[in-house]
């Protein structure tokens, strides 16, 4: 059995389903729409019924008609009163608060945390000459222990650290040896591309692969040629294979 | 195994230069102690501590040699040109709202500070502050942000639970 309840709001009168059509066209605006009047008009139908199938769909709604009412701002449940007041849906008289108040209550709460954050960080600078900015910076790609440690996040966040600090400040280079492991990757990758002289599928680089540094060093190598421009990436679809050209890229 | 007067001064030697805490775990497994030796050599090093002008602090999950803080005026007046470097407002409120609310997406956070953050969000991950730690499976599979151990070296806070509770705060406010 199906039912679709007719719904009558302020600037619409039609079904549930045409409706809902209407606002995802934004014929309608959602925001202007009494949601728990059209709930209660739905219970009502549903009520009239008489099917058992649904009476938990009547609990659920229920539950929705309840907390919807208790999010809305004072001024647009004191309208809702109104009209509910004549067919009896009327909520407990609690103090309503709405999504903004409830947002901006969290908002002072966090501010309060702010000032509180501030006294035990300028203590801890004094007692420790903690400085953000003299701190070693992540140290990435230089041990294999570190890197069988690393997760798809951390590198993400490390690979756009450094790219923002290579934009930013020609001097910033990765130093110590990793640079000349990540220097020779690039060079390999480059000839490889360069000699094979046509497209190359990212996981041939990676079929010679062993280890996980070497994974992620290739990894480096090919972002860093196509940043770099030196070679094309080109992928059809998301997750699917990526070729490599040799700049510019070609089509197929 | 080192006698424990010998590992005690060890250890203070190692706490001494390094640059972060120092954790027993990391120390026990580089002198081939047991880790309830370097604990035990940690205590009696506190101990020794106890009255000077360094203090050995609980931080980040390790320990590190710190100045006592009833020093620090002392301090402020002898590093005069100490640099005084703080994070802005928006990034002090956006990593309390990270350290209580983490794993949070920046829509959340976005949501309390009324106020687009991707900025102070990169600037906060830029710092080492907060991390990605994963992806919500709310739609869009958008970032979770977690705070960092350099979080926690930054407040001078052992873990989490030394983070004041909620409740505390919303009475003081």
């Amino acid at each position: 059995m199906t039912l679709d309840p007719r719904v009558e709001i302020q600037g619409f009168g039609g079904t549930l389903d045409e409706l809902i059509t209407a606002v995802r066209r934004h014929e309608l605006d959602i925001l202007e729409i009494l949601l728990s009047d059209v709930a209660a008009q739905t219970r009502r139908e549903v009520l009239a019924s008489d099917d058992p199938a649904f009476e938990p769909f009547m609990k659920i709604s229920g539950l929705m008609f309840v907390k919807s009412r208790t999010l809305l701002p004072t001024e647009i449940l004191s309208m809702e009163d109104e009209l509910l007041e004549e067919s009896g849906e009327i909520v407990p008289a609690e103090e309503p608060t709405s999504v903004r108040e409830r947002l901006e209550e969290q908002y002072r709460l966090f501010s309060g945390l702010r000032e509180h954050f501030l006294e035990l960080a300028d203590l801890q600078r004094d007692r420790l000459h903690f400085s953000l900015t003299r701190q070693p910076r992540p140290r990435f790609m230089d041990e294999i222990e570190y890197v069988e440690l690393v997760t798809p996040f951390d590198l993400l966040a490390v690979y756009h650290r450094a790219l923002r600090r290579a934009l930013e400040d020609d001097s910033y280079r990765v130093s110590t040896d990793e640079a000349h492991l990540l220097s020779r990757r690039i060079t390999e990758v480059f000839d490889f591309v360069f000699q094979r002289g046509e497209k190359t599928p990212f996981s041939l680089i990676l079929s010679s692969v062993r280890r996980k540094r070497d994974a992620v060093l290739s990894f480096l190598a090919v972002v860093f040629l196509v940043a770099s421009g030196k070679i094309s990436a080109r992928q059809k679809r998301p997750f699917g294979e990526i070729y490599l050209y040799p700049a510019p890229e070609e089509e197929e | 195994m080192l006698e424990l007067p010998t590992l005690t001064r060890v250890l203070e030697a190692i706490l001494f230069l390094s640059p972060g805490p120092v954790t027993a775990p990391d120390a026990a497994a580089c002198l081939g102690e047991s880790e309830e030796r370097v604990l035990e050599a940690l205590r009696l090093l506190a101990e020794r501590y106890s009255d000077a002008g360094l203090e050995l602090q609980r931080v980040a999950g390790g320990y590190e040699l710190v100045t006592r803080p009833e020093y620090v005026q002392h301090l402020k007046k002898y590093f005069s040109t100490l640099e005084k470097e703080r994070l802005s407002r928006a990034s002090l409120e956006t990593l309390a709202i990270i350290a209580y609310r983490q794993p949070v997406t920046r829509a959340e956070i976005e949501a309390i500070r009324g106020v687009n953050s991707s900025g102070v969000l990169y600037s906060l991950l830029d710092k080492n502050l907060v991390r990605i730690s994963g992806k919500s499976d709310k739609p869009g599979k958008p970032f979770l942000f977690s705070t960092t151990p350099e979080f926690l070296r930054f407040l001078g806070l052992n873990d989490l639970a030394d983070l004041p509770p909620v409740e505390s705060l919303q009475r003081r406010l």
